[in-house]
């Protein structure tokens, strides 16, 4: 059976921390066995039904909390990620052979040229000046080349994805989407919209992202999180008044003991092979709750397909659970930039890197407030869509590129005979006439060097004549 | 839909919404988000008429053929059960092979290149493709398990942040959410293909071609220093026919 250790809050503060899988822990005291904690704190164990159902016989391990804390350094880079420069560069990568010429035209018209200029050179300043010029007339052949050769076929490819999907060939779709209801799209002679498609599992609208999963504010524990973000998810409290308490006797400003909704409840779970895993108690697995809590009865947490409030929870032996608050998370984008993917504890065997991992979920469904934590679960990434959508990718990627790999010995000649005329007749220079094999072919983006080897080995073969 | 007028949701401050409680004093949102007008999320404008005719005719007669192609699907599903990794990476790649690849043979058939430096020239071509190849390949595979994929999710979260944060409608929402998707994967093709181009067409000349240009000229320089010797000893031996030789070589 696999092992899931819960993660509780023994109130110790301050100290070390460790990352482990996107979170912090803290370390060495949380190790401790639950009952040496107990001691070190002189504190009662707590009557939580789970917690006194855990098991400490072998490996011992407990996660006070999950401690995902701001700092300057996580802040690093987001006016640059947020810039509309950024996005452009983006969007950009749709047509990837054209970045590629351009980032070589950036490297070829100015990284280049500035490091021949700057480097101190045994022949004369004419002699660097053509290599730099050079260097950028190979630059703007290769954008140009870009733009006019491969740019109109990846267009005319993110076009047809884009706009005539809903044409193709129903068997080839299926293939396409796995996650498609084919029967949803209509006959071929009057196929529906895209927006009217709907997903296989008879819920979701049809979604074609598997990249892009619900994602979710990465959760902060609930002693961390502000008086506002509380206020966010309806919990009106004075967090002053309520300081040195445990956030079970936390009472709102009406004294009424705080009710958190169920999808803002996060729990953190350590399992094997997994680290430490926030899970909304609204969305976990039922199964992966049964094994984080062996003693709840399972059966008692849902009713006509609605999951229950927690306090509405039993036991196997009837009594009812008791869920420890110090061990919420709470998930609001109001105390961080940091986001995870929202995950159920379901997991998928992951074919790419051989191993488990947990399933994540699509974003075909509207959220009503992106602020707080989705009430439904999209479409469930299942491992078989994945395949489905690395054979898109390599499609998409590979026909993206043909136009250029197709064109490429052509472009590599027309370098070899455009670059001496555009040096002659746009750039108006010419080589220092010592050169012997200034025709000697050159290879991408090398050709000042090489020429220079070649007229290296032209120089030493007269030396030795 | 009018999306122009939705960038104006920056004014929305955030320090409305952000506590200014103890919980924050270590996160200072309220400073950075949403105060400047360039965290406004960014759509894409409406494409100019001649970029839609190429787009609608190059989908005619090259995309959709692609895509309803069984065949082309076919060899994608195979291609893709091989596990080849990043194809962007192996494109990028490919394209270069071919590209040397011409250059060596242009190299090997020139009449103005000297047939005894021919081979010299072509191996430092064919070494100004390997080496940066195989760095290209080292240095991709080590950024991207660590720096690319940590930037992806900081860029995924400081959008996700941003887009709830804003007060945006569903329908704005959904076409954030659609855009950060599709800009999210192309994160990690674009570090990749500005590592290999970078490589490619920046360390190759600057640091790689010169390395492999000292190598060839050591080697033909002893390949010439070995033939003048044997010269040497051949006149040494035979003075009148080597004269002839020398005489013949000028």
């Amino acid at each position: 059976m696999m092992k899931i250790h819960t993660t509780q809050n023994l109130n110790s503060m301050g100290r070390k921390q460790q990352s482990t899988n996107n979170v912090t822990i803290p370390n060495d005291e949380i190790r401790l066995n639950y009952s040496e904690q107990m001691r070190l704190h002189n504190l009662p164990a707590q009557q939580d039904s789970y917690e006194s159902s855990i098991s400490f016989k072998g490996k011992k391990e407990i996660v006070q909390k999950v401690v995902n804390k701001a700092t300057e350094k996580e802040l690093k880079g987001k006016k640059i990620f947020l810039s509309r420069f950024f996005d452009k560069i983006l969007d950009a990568m749709e047509y990837e052979t054209c970045v590629q010429a351009g980032v070589a035209a950036i490297v070829c018209m100015g990284l280049r040229p500035a490091v021949i200029m700057l480097t101190p050179s045994k022949k004369n300043k004419k002699d660097n000046a053509y290599a730099s010029v050079h260097s950028m007339a190979s630059g703007l052949v290769s954008v140009f080349t870009a733009v006019v050769l491969t740019a109109p076929f990846a267009k005319g490819l993110k076009y047809a994805k884009e706009h005539k999907l809903q044409y193709i060939k129903k068997d080839i779709l299926k293939r396409m989407y796995p996650n498609l209801d084919i029967n949803s799209i209509g006959p071929d002679n009057a196929r529906k919209a895209r927006s009217e498609w709907r997903d296989i599992d008879g819920i979701h609208k049809f979604h074609s992202d598997f990249k892009n999963p619900r994602r979710i504010a990465t959760p902060k524990h609930i002693a961390d999180v502000s008086e506002e973000t509380l206020k966010s998810i309806g919990i009106d409290i004075d967090l002053n008044a309520m300081k040195g308490k445990s956030v079970n006797e936390w009472v709102d400003k009406k004294g009424n003991k705080i009710k958190p909704e169920l999808r803002d409840m996060f729990i953190a779970v350590k399992e094997d092979g997994f680290g430490t895993n926030l899970f909304s108690l609204q969305h976990i697995d039922k199964d992966f709750l049964a094994e984080v809590y062996p003693n709840l009865d399972i059966n008692t947490i849902s009713k006509d397909g609605k999951r229950l409030y927690y306090d509405q929870w039993k036991n196997k032996d009837g009594s009812k659970f008791v869920l420890d608050l110090d061990n919420i998370h709470i998930s609001s984008y109001r105390e961080t930039a940091s986001s995870i993917p929202l995950i159920t504890g379901r997991k998928r065997f992951d074919v790419k890197d051989k191993t488990e991992k947990y399933c994540s979920y699509q974003t075909n469904d509207e959220v009503e407030n992106p602020l707080r934590v989705p009430e439904k679960l999209g479409t469930e990434i299942k491992q078989e869509y994945l395949n489905a959508d690395a054979a898109n990718d390599i499609k998409a990627k590979l026909f993206g590129w043909m136009p250029d790999i197709v064109t490429r010995p052509f472009m590599a000649s027309a370098t070899i005979a455009l670059i001496p005329w555009i040096m002659t007749h746009i750039f108006h220079m010419k080589k220092t006439p010592k050169v012997e094999n200034k025709d000697a072919v050159n290879s991408s983006g090398s050709q000042t060097q090489e020429t220079t080897a070649s007229e290296k080995v032209a120089a030493e073969r007269k030396e030795v004549a | 839909m009018n999306i122009q007028g939705f960038n104006n949701y920056n004014n929305i401050l955030l320090t409305k919404q952000v506590s200014k409680n103890k919980a924050n004093t270590d996160f200072p949102y309220s400073n950075t988000v949403g105060t400047s007008p360039q965290n406004s999320p960014s759509f894409k404008r409406k494409e100019n008429k001649f970029w839609e005719w190429i787009g609608k005719s190059f989908s005619k007669i090259y995309g959709e053929k692609v895509y309803n192609s069984t065949a082309l699907q076919t060899l994608s599903e195979k291609l893709a059960k091989m596990n080849l990794g990043d194809m962007t990476t192996h494109m990028a790649v490919l394209g270069s092979t071919i590209t040397s690849g011409v250059y060596v043979t242009k190299t090997l058939k020139s009449d103005k290149i000297e047939e005894e430096n021919k081979p010299a020239l072509a191996a430092n071509q064919a070494a100004c493709w390997a080496i940066p190849t195989v760095g290209a390949y080292w240095v991709d595979k080590k950024l991207k398990g660590k720096i690319f994929k940590k930037w992806e999710y900081k860029y995924a979260g400081f959008n996700d942040q941003r887009n709830a944060m804003s007060n945006m409608t569903k329908d704005q929402l959904k076409e954030a959410e659609k855009q950060l998707a599709l800009r999210k994967g192309l994160f990690r093709s674009l570090a990749s293909i500005t590592v290999f181009t970078l490589i490619y067409r920046f360390i190759t000349p600057v640091v790689v071609t010169p390395f492999t240009n000292k190598i060839g000229n050591y080697l033909n320089e002893r390949k010439k220093s070995k033939a003048l010797l044997q010269q040497q000893n051949a006149a040494k031996a035979e003075p009148i026919q080597s004269d002839k030789k020398i005489n013949m070589a000028a």
